[in-house]
């Protein structure tokens, strides 16, 4: 922990990644400063840019993974709200409006949505194989 | 007042005239300003023959021909509409957003689509693919954002009303930084439809104007229910535009007005003195102000961006470049999606989808997103509190003046930061504004105002008692 600390300062990055892969807990708290849950590791960068579907260089990689521990570590206040167990999605009461079970009426612009395809044969937008 | 009389002399001179001396200012100093992505000229010159011709058969809309600019992340039909990104370069919006249509069926003329930060990420304008948008107060300083194009074509006098869209103080922070006027409306009371999403529980779409009657006159255009959007709600039944019109000095006697001394935290100096100064004004004048506590704002901040990451990471996995926008390709889909995404998104784009899809994973949502929708109730039970015994909050918009481009552009947290009294409306989904109320430096500096959730008229009698405390219009 006290590695940590003085790493922090002294930013030296290759060897601060290794010891954050050392650290496990969630939230570190060194002489009444709390710092940041150290889970942010190359693989749960590469997971989150995996399950986002956005390729990342090593450079971002890096980059992104100091930001996030900053960000995150200044962000852990809100551990210290007292609060209850409502979580508050949206400020309004009326997100579940019915409507009649008709079909709605069709869209007539057809044509200038599959303008916008970028690959297209016929009706259809070409994509890649799946499989 | 100054929209009013610009209406009165446009129906009796000619509304083709003010288009044309739009478009040749446009032309004249946009290229350095870029408020505008793309214009529309032609259909604008088109519109401003017909109501011309309305005009002669006084069965003009409200809008009577004035000159509107349009944020680029709200659809107008056979417009391109790109977020300001690259991802959505060459899209063509198919159709109009509802407030698109509210506009032109009430004869506003929409001139073009203004610049934004990249998808509304970020609080300067200068995010952009498209190019930093220039203050054109002073162009070596950033003019706001993510609305910077709409408020900088208000201010160099490029159109006379604009739309924009306010997440997290879009509107109002370059309302401030470019001296005009801009209004967040409470959740529910413009829709939605139309605009691209960018946090679909704290946005809406909002006006921009040159005082309070041009505010006022968007808005009764633009606000009410629309079955397309199902968070919308029924509208105040008076006029806002009448609120505006029959409000006098008199009525300032009958305001009560809070102000919190946790808003001033933090607050450049002199910005401060402005803003009690202005509060010492309407006291003068009659207002009763009062000071109270907003213990929890400190914690807006993180409680705001961890929703917004949230939320904007799940609004963002519908670009694959497949139905419209950028695409690079891929021997399969994923690796197709994955290298347009890369390709094709900005640095502060790239790091809200991957923080949100972070702080929702299964193993760190409850320390982080959960924890942040739970304290968003206590953000909201602080305003409820206030607007029990007072009609208004009154402080900064910002708390700071506009900084130079390319200051801030490296750090995300002095980024964030700059958000710290503008977010917190967003998570309660009241009503607030920014009116220019001095200069400090030569850059102007914006006062807020924030009023219960619905309660618009009352926000409006607000900027229009500050109109008056600033000497008038």
């Amino acid at each position: 922990m006290i590695f940590l600390g003085l790493l922090k300062t002294e930013s030296s990055q290759i060897i601060r990644e290794t010891f954050i892969c050392i650290f496990k807990s969630t939230t570190l708290k060194f002489e009444g400063v709390k710092m940041v849950e150290t889970i942010i590791n190359e693989n749960t960068i590469e997971r989150v840019s995996e399950i986002a579907r956005l390729k990342l260089s090593d450079k971002e990689k890096i980059r992104f993974r100091d930001e996030f521990e900053r960000i995150l570590e200044e962000f852990s206040i809100i551990d210290e709200i007292k609060v209850g167990d409502k979580e508050l999605y949206y400020v309004v009461e009326n997100v579940n409006v019915l409507r009649e079970d008709s079909s709605p009426k069709p869209f007539n612009k057809i044509n200038d949505i599959k303008n916008n395809f970028n690959k297209k044969e016929d009706e259809f937008i070409v994509v890649p194989r799946n499989l | 007042m100054f929209t009013k009389d610009l209406i009165d002399n446009l129906l009796s001179t000619s509304i083709e005239e003010n288009l044309h001396k739009k478009v040749e200012e446009i032309k004249k100093r946009d290229k350095e300003i870029n408020s505008f992505i793309t214009l529309g000229i032609e259909e604008a010159e088109k519109a401003s023959k017909e109501i011309e011709n309305k005009i002669k058969g006084n069965t003009q809309g409200k809008l009577s021909g004035l000159v509107i600019s349009i944020k680029d992340n709200i659809a107008v039909s056979n417009l391109r509409m790109t977020c300001g990104s690259k991802v959505l370069e060459n899209y063509v919006a198919p159709y109009d957003a509802t407030v698109t249509n509210l506009i032109k069926k009430q004869d506003g003329i929409i001139i073009g689509k203004c610049n934004m930060d990249e998808f509304a990420c970020g609080s300067d304008g200068t995010s952009s693919y498209f190019g930093p948008t220039k203050n054109p107060r002073n162009i070596e300083y950033v003019p706001g954002g993510s609305s910077s194009g709409s408020a900088a074509s208000v201010a160099a006098d490029f159109c006379d009303l604009s739309l924009g869209s306010d997440t997290g103080g879009s509107i109002r922070c370059p309302a401030s930084f470019c001296g005009v006027y801009g209004f967040k409306p409470s959740y529910g009371l413009v829709s939605r439809y139309g605009l691209s999403d960018m946090a679909m529980s704290l946005e809406g779409p909002g006006p921009f104007a040159k005082d309070t009657y041009g505010i006022a006159l968007l808005l009764d255009v633009i606000a009410g229910k629309d079955s397309r959007d199902t968070v919308t709600v029924e509208r105040e039944k008076l006029s806002y535009t009448e609120t505006v019109e029959k409000f006098n000095d008199s009525d300032i006697k009958k305001m009560k007005i809070a102000f919190a001394k946790e808003f001033f935290e933090g607050v450049d100096e002199g910005i401060k003195k402005i803003i009690l100064d202005k509060i010492g004004d309407l006291e003068s004048l009659g207002a009763k102000i009062e000071e109270v506590s907003m213990p929890n704002l400190k914690y807006a901040i993180p409680i705001y961006y961890l929703v917004v990451f949230s939320e904007f990471s799940s609004a963002m996995s519908k670009f694959d470049g497949f139905k419209y926008g950028h695409y690079v390709g891929g021997q399969d889909i994923v690796e197709a999606v994955s290298s347009t995404r890369e390709a094709a998104m900005g640095t502060e784009v790239k790091r809200r989808v991957l923080l949100g899809t972070f702080v929702t994973m299964e193993e760190f949502r409850g320390k982080w997103y959960t924890k942040a929708l739970k304290a968003r109730s206590v953000i909201k039970e602080d305003f409820k509190r206030i607007f029990n015994s007072y009609d208004l909050l009154i402080g900064p918009t910002m708390p700071t003046l506009p900084w130079k481009i390319g200051e801030r552009i490296s750090d995300p947290l002095s980024m964030y930061s700059a958000d710290i009294l503008t977010v917190s409306a967003n998570l309660a989904g009241i009503c607030a504004s920014s009116q220019p109320i001095g200069n400090l430096k030569q850059l102007p500096v914006g006062l807020q105002l924030h009023a219960d959730s619905l309660c618009e008229s009352k926000l409006l009698k607000g900027m229009r008692a500050v109109e008056i405390a600033c000497g008038g219009m």
